[in-house]
């Protein structure tokens, strides 16, 4: 139980971490998402605008000349998080030390395992643009123990999922087609293609997709769509939607104004 | 001269002026007055020339009117009582640029019989409308004036105890003090009471009034000095302008001790304290406490650097109306805050818990607090406690809590 006593920093321009969509205002946040998202801050987290923010906003010049120092000589990226963490003193030192060790065991994680956390990661914070990338240059790996079908299989899965959800629909069928290709026993491709034309019925299935259709339980399929149909009507954002149509026409234009700004933003923050 | 190093000494019925190291002192009555039909404005005895005169309009107790907001209407112009103060302490301190020849004020040093929030704020006032820093201006009680006063004199005048009898037209005032040598620190303590003693200096005008007064403070001498020992005693305050007609009263309390006359005392012991603020290290390396300063250390357990430490928000000796602060926190495990109260005068130390009740949940080390601390007078302190949460990662919530802590 204690009180940690903060220093003053003062920040003008927060920092900007596009991969959570948010701004630090502090060492201590600074710190917060290292030690929380050490995948987003192994590589190349520490570059010129972080020791920008450090010297400049956070007032921390030693710190940022070491780092500086330390980047131009080649040093470990890791040691250069570390010296955050404990310039900062936001957490102990046996804290710092378990992150030491949680960095080591990343690194020595087969390739391919490290960039698909990595990607799967940035999928989960809607990062698809940065995720689709690090997807494909997987794909590009040679084959062995880790690299198999199997693998290449939920890598496929995974695009497919990311090129969907930024509405690239012909590149999501075909992904989630070559996923089949790598792994026939997986039966929920089918289903997410299936789910994909309900989405955009325009879609062109090729003859292979339509033949992994032929025998599934399209009607179990059918329930679950109409389930999520039921709940996203019922979903917050849509009622959001239904408050402002019901708004007189210049109230509404102008909500409509926000909202298309906040999509595009949403957007914007994905790709 | 660079720039004044001013002494003021201020209250309804006089006003003191000296400048540091400076022997010249104007004493005057705290009124000003308006020339009629000018923009021109006079204090003191000048200010009761032009309204005996019939050329201009007095104005008294000014402290008194600003400090209760009232107003004066001198032709057909209606001014706030803050407002003539501003007038008034302009006229004062062109006494001593005029005498120096600049008018650049380096440090001003208020005195006031009495200290509160609301004359502080009036006189802050006044030092931003003279363009006055307020780092170059301080208000101080006359206690304080006291202890600078005397702790500028030689040692043997404050080796043991030191009294100070101030006898005006407002009543008698005894003020007593005494330097305490401890192992960490030394520490310089003055206390006064007002006695039911005074006497209206009227009296003094006939042999009578004056036999009898001196027999009334003979009393009070003999009361209020049995069983201590002095070094000194001083006497103050315009009934002791002319001391003759308390012959016995001076021969009771000058006895085994250096009894001295000063009338100035509370406008040099500013002057002191203005000019002490000129050096870079202080002349007085003691621990003040008096009226105007905190009684108490209030402090709080803290992290910083790893390690547990005591972190001070007000110290004991501080001018309790510039001790105000700002700090944040970051909670870890944290649902209290919890104040030391450690008096100066004794050892144990009190705590007061501040639950933080309503304050979002959040996980743990993801909330940052600001705690703003203040003063409403020496024995009270106000804390306000402010959830400003972790930045964008969890958004700060409107909780804020407000209390009173009494030391």
């Amino acid at each position: 139980m204690s009180l940690i006593l903060c220093r003053m920093e003062p920040v003008r321009h927060p920092f900007e971490i596009p991969e959570l969509g948010i701004r630090i205002h502090s060492s201590q946040e600074l710190c917060y998402v290292i030690y929380e998202n050490p995948l987003l801050v192994m590589d190349d987290f520490v570059d010129y605008r972080l020791i920008q923010f450090i010297q400049e906003d956070l007032g921390m010049e030693f710190l940022a000349g070491k780092l500086e120092n330390w980047k131009k000589s080649g040093e470990n990226p890791d040691n250069l998080l570390l010296l955050i963490l404990s310039e900062c003193q936001y957490y102990t030192t046996t804290e710092v030390t378990r992150y030491r060790q949680r960095l080591i065991q990343m690194r020595k994680k087969h390739p391919a395992d490290y960039w698909k956390e990595k990607a799967d990661y940035l999928a989960e914070r809607k990062q698809y643009g940065k995720a689709i990338p690090l997807y494909e240059k997987l794909l590009e790996m040679e084959k062995d123990r880790v690299v198999n079908d199997m693998f290449l299989s939920r890598v496929w899965i995974c695009l497919g999922a990311c090129q969907a959800r930024m509405f690239q629909f012909e590149k999501a069928c075909h992904s989630y087609e070559k996923a089949y290709a790598c792994n026939t026993q997986n039966k929920e491709i089918p289903e997410q293609i299936y789910y994909l034309k309900a989405f955009f019925p325009e879609l062109v299935l090729s003859q292979r997709c339509l033949d992994m259709l032929e025998d599934a339980d399209q009607e179990a399929w059918e329930a679950n769509i109409a389930v999520a149909r039921k709940k996203g009507e019922g979903s917050e954002k849509v009622k959001e939607l239904d408050e402002l149509f019901s708004k007189d026409p210049v109230k509404r234009l102008a909500g409509a104004a926000v909202m298309v700004q906040q999509w595009k933003q949403e957007y914007r923050g994905m790709i | 001269m660079d720039g004044l190093v001013i002494g003021l000494a201020l209250c309804d019925q006089y006003t003191q002026v000296n400048c540091g190291g400076q022997e010249k002192v104007w004493s005057f009555p705290t009124v000003i007055c308006k020339k009629k039909n000018e923009d021109l404005w006079f204090v003191g005895e000048e200010a009761y020339g032009f309204t005996l005169a019939g050329d201009g309009v007095i104005v008294d107790k000014l402290l008194n009117l600003a400090r209760k907001n009232g107003t004066s209407t001198i032709g057909n112009t209606k001014f706030t009582g803050q407002e003539l103060l501003e007038r008034f302490i302009e006229q004062v301190i062109a006494l001593p640029a005029k005498e120096y020849g600049t008018e650049k004020i380096s440090q001003m040093v208020v005195a006031l019989p009495n200290v509160d929030n609301r004359t502080m704020d009036c006189l802050l006032y006044c030092a931003d409308h003279l363009k006055i820093p307020r780092s170059h201006f301080h208000v101080i009680s006359y206690s304080e004036s006291f202890l600078y006063f005397v702790l500028s004199q030689e040692k043997k005048v404050w080796d043991n105890q030191v009294g100070l009898f101030d006898l005006s037209q407002k009543g008698l005032r005894y003020y007593e003090m005494k330097v305490q040598k401890g192992l960490r620190q030394t520490i310089a303590l003055s206390d006064y009471e007002n006695l039911d003693e005074g006497v209206d200096l009227d009296v003094l005008e006939t042999s009578a009034g004056a036999r009898l007064a001196d027999r009334i403070l003979c009393a009070c001498g003999e009361r209020l000095l049995a069983k201590k020992l002095f070094s000194s005693i001083i006497l103050t305050g315009r009934g002791f302008e002319k001391p003759e007609w308390a012959a016995d009263f001076m021969k009771l309390v000058g006895r085994r001790r250096k009894l001295y006359c000063e009338p100035h005392i509370f406008a040099k012991g500013a002057a002191c304290k203005a000019l002490d603020h000129m050096g870079k290290e202080t002349a007085f390396p003691l621990v003040l406490i008096c009226e105007g300063r905190l009684k108490a250390t209030v402090s709080m357990e803290v992290i910083h650097e790893e390690r547990t430490t005591q972190l001070v928000i007000a110290a004991s000796g501080d001018s309790w109306y510039e001790a105000k602060s700002t700090m944040e926190f970051i909670l870890d495990h944290q649902e209290e805050l919890i104040f030391q109260i450690q008096p100066v005068d004794q050892k144990k130390k009190n705590e007061v818990r501040i639950p933080l009740k309503g304050f979002p949940k959040r996980p743990e080390r993801t909330t940052r607090i600001q705690l703003k601390t203040g003063f409403k007078n020496e024995n009270t302190m106000a804390v306000v406690i402010k959830d400003k949460g972790f930045g964008e990662l969890f958004p700060a919530s409107d909780t804020e809590i407000r209390r009173e802590i009494v030391l």
